[in-house]
């Protein structure tokens, strides 16, 4: 029990440093780094809950790999758009 | 004659690999379909984006990121008290409280994605406003009728608490926690 309280009150904190992070009181455009940070920091937040809140700690490694692996390639494929439109806005 | 002497009922074994997954497969079946259409509607998003950002970034700009913030502090929290009533039951104490609670919290997701719909549609925003406002309301949407079905869920399996039934019925849950906290920082904070 005292696992998954800390896993929450981690997912809490990485909530409020998105917040942070993502300015989200303010304007203007976040720019590639902070964006990839963002969503890296969210596809691990998806990952706590898979692994601690869900139990996939306890399936088999091919499980794992493959629910992982699909959030790392969601993410990717998200900062990859992202990335396409700075390099547009830029040029 | 003992049930042991019967024939062999069907079981979880006879779902091949997905039997190796917490909860009924069925339930899983569901959830690595939907987690397959939110992923293709978040990459859709991403890109419609990455091809009209000036729009994006203006309509974004009018989403209180900071509800959407707490919102998605109220949907982990209703995870985590959701996966503390499967870890009592399996500890034989009562999981019905705690399933509740992340019932109720899931109801406060509900109520604050009301008064955010509700603030759009006050400012004459809806969904065929432009392409933002199109996904907006088409992802949100789609997701908060998760939300409603996963409350109905949990309401099953409270009802029926054996410890399949709240594996089963929280793993949608999680699902739905899962997607949200990809979907908030796409939708409200990436510009």
């Amino acid at each position: 029990m005292a696992k998954l309280t800390r896993t929450w009150l981690l997912l809490v904190a990485l909530t409020l440093g998105a917040l942070i992070a993502g300015r989200a009181t303010a304007a203007g455009s976040l720019g590639l780094p902070a964006a990839a940070v963002l969503m890296l920091v969210s596809a691990l937040k998806a990952n706590l809950i898979l692994t601690d809140f869900l139990g996939l700690a306890r399936s088999s490694p091919g499980w794992r790999v493959l629910l992982r692996g699909y959030l790392a390639v969601l993410a990717l494929l998200i900062v990859a758009a992202y990335a396409m439109t700075s390099a547009g806005a830029d040029g | 004659m003992s049930a042991e002497q019967g024939p062999p009922a069907a079981g979880p074994e006879d779902w091949g690999p997905l039997s190796g997954l917490p909860g009924n497969p069925m339930m899983w079946i569901l959830i690595l379909g939907e987690l397959a259409v939110f992923g293709a509607g978040m990459v859709g998003f991403a890109v419609a984006r990455a091809l009209d950002p000036v729009t994006f970034d203006a309509s974004q700009a009018q989403l209180d990121r900071v509800l959407g913030g707490i919102n998605t502090i109220v949907l982990v929290t209703s995870g985590w008290m959701a996966a503390v009533a499967v870890r009592r039951r399996t500890a034989g104490r009562s999981p019905r409280r705690w399933l509740l609670g992340a019932m109720a919290l899931g109801a406060v997701f509900l109520g604050v994605k009301a008064v955010e719909y509700g603030g759009k549609f006050a400012l004459g925003i809806g969904i065929e406003t432009n392409a933002f406002f199109q996904l907006y309301f088409l992802l949100t949407g789609f997701h908060a009728l998760h939300v409603v079905m996963g409350i109905a869920v949990l309401a099953v399996v409270t009802w029926r608490d054996s410890l399949e039934n709240l594996e089963t019925g929280t793993a949608f849950w999680h699902m739905v926690d899962l997607i949200w906290v990809l979907l908030y920082p796409l939708v409200y904070l990436l510009r």
